[in-house]
């Protein structure tokens, strides 16, 4: 069984169908490029994935346990299962109001909270209080420790202190990788990560996604970009009308069989 | 009558002033949210229940309004006629109650859906999206639309005297009225304007405090 499977995936807006019926398998550590015009449901499923929106059918695998069948599934289930799935946001939307740090530290906070809170549970409620400052400054310091690290890594360290409004748009971009990536997702998913850049930043991205895939990463990412699917795909799909048209590794860029992605490949290279 | 008596009888009407308009605005702060929380309701019937509320109150005169509040209780219902004063605040605060909520709408509303979903993805409750992610943004967002209304309120406050509150204006009036002395409306406007122009500072210096960060 696949790391990832998803199958029959549906989902209608007003009767218009925007997935219908889509199959995908992925292996752990494998990167897969969603390519296909607006419209044809790469977003929607991505979105799908992070319970964003409600599919209308389909089921989703993960690590072979069902993490998204046809049942309802309460708010606290969805954020247990959605922890599986980070996201990266096109527009980046990282918090006006927080700092690189603090913006990647804030869901760890809150994170680390939940969990010391479950676990000093078990002490009388006297010792509680002191025990949890105790754990959580322990903690909090490791996790930053951490952050920083991932940080230096990602030539951000000098700006942990920045306000996102005077970041670069790649400087955005990557502290919103690693505010994703600092809640260790099984899978990480890309939205167009490089269309509001411009060319030397869009290089500066994807070489970080390169580098993500190098560390073994599972990665799915939506793009435009047939150059940049080529340097990270293992796996493509080519989606139209919330189809799949066609499937396989990186080489159906090179040489596509169906007319459409022919099409399509001919229209972005104009 | 001398500098130092209409200063005194000033005075005492600018307590009047300050009192209707710090009551208000405490008030109307927090039934503002609750009203523009009920204007975003996904009940449809509350939805236009809120449109209709907020036409009535737009769109009538808030003299009118404190006159209703004074005198309808007790002429429809036979109740003890209400308080002046209770009268006049509870219908300030209706009034500034929703024209603050439709700020809050428009500021709550302006803060990007994306920003809500970031969070989400990230593992944080409504609760916590709400305080920690999406607040501030709408208070800086709000800051400069609710000074306008914070000195609209002082400069309304005046309204009370049409059920005889003897509040700073209608102090200079009796005054002038009485008396014949021109200059203590001048008198009574340099009371608003020290009150307003404290408050502008006050309001100037949150949203400074504020611009740390771009929303």
């Amino acid at each position: 069984m696949a790391f990832l499977e998803i199958s029959h995936l549906t989902k209608s807006f007003g009767g218009k169908k925007v997935l219908d019926g889509i199959d995908i398998t992925l292996e752990e550590g494998k990167t897969l490029c969603l390519i296909g015009n607006s419209g044809s449901g790469k977003t929607t499923l991505l979105r799908i994935l992070d319970f964003l929106e409600k599919k209308d059918g389909g089921v989703i695998t993960l690590d072979g346990k069902t993490l998204s069948g046809n049942e309802k599934l309460a708010a606290s289930e969805i954020a247990e299962r959605r922890k599986n799935f980070g996201l990266v946001f096109q527009s980046y939307n990282l918090f006006p109001q927080y700092t690189v740090l603090e913006n990647i530290l804030l869901p760890l906070k809150i994170q680390l909270k939940r969990e010391i809170k479950e676990e000093t549970r078990i002490l009388p409620w006297r010792e509680r209080g002191q025990a949890f400052q105790r754990e959580y400054a322990s903690k909090l310091r490791e996790k930053e420790a951490v952050v920083e690290g991932i940080l230096g890594k990602m030539n951000l360290l000098a700006k942990k202190g920045s306000y996102p409004y005077s970041l670069s748009g790649g400087e955005a971009q990557r502290t919103a990788i690693v505010r994703a990536l600092a809640l260790q997702p099984k899978i990480l998913c890309f939205d167009e990560p490089t269309s509001a850049l411009d060319p030397r930043l869009k290089s500066e991205i994807a070489e970080t996604i390169l580098a993500l895939k190098k560390g073994g990463t599972t990665m799915i990412v939506v793009t435009h970009e047939m150059a940049f699917a080529l340097k990270v795909a293992d796996a493509v799909i080519y989606m139209e009308d919330g189809k799949e048209i066609e499937s396989g590794d990186a080489s159906i860029l090179l040489h596509p069989k169906t007319q459409e992605l022919k099409d399509f490949l001919s229209g972005e290279a104009e | 009558m001398s500098f130092s008596e209409v200063t005194l009888e000033l005075l005492e009407g600018f307590g009047y002033t300050c009192l209707l308009f710090a009551v208000t605005w405490v008030l109307a702060v927090p039934l503002g949210v609750v009203f523009c929380r009920l204007s975003l309701s996904k009940s449809k019937v509350l939805t236009k229940v809120m449109q209709v509320f907020i036409w009535v109150i737009r769109g009538t005169p808030l003299m009118l309004q404190i006159i209703v509040v004074f005198y309808v209780p007790g002429l429809l219902f036979n109740a003890p006629s209400t308080s002046r004063m209770i009268a006049a605040i509870a219908a300030l605060v209706i009034n500034y109650a929703v024209y603050f909520s439709e700020i809050f709408r428009a500021g709550y509303q302006s803060v990007s859906k994306s920003q809500t979903e970031a969070a989400e993805v990230l593992g944080l409750t409504r609760w916590q999206i709400f305080t920690q992610v999406i607040l501030l943004q709408v208070i800086k967002k709000t800051i400069p639309p609710m000074s306008n209304e914070t000195i609209s309120l002082v400069k309304d406050t005046a309204l009370a005297r049409v059920i005889a509150i003897n509040e700073v204006l209608m102090a200079a009036q009796t005054i002038v009225s009485t008396y014949a002395i021109i200059w203590v409306l001048f008198y009574a406007g340099v009371f608003y304007l020290i009150l307003n122009g404290v408050l502008s500072i006050l309001l100037k210096s949150l949203e400074k405090k504020l611009s740390f960060f771009e929303a």
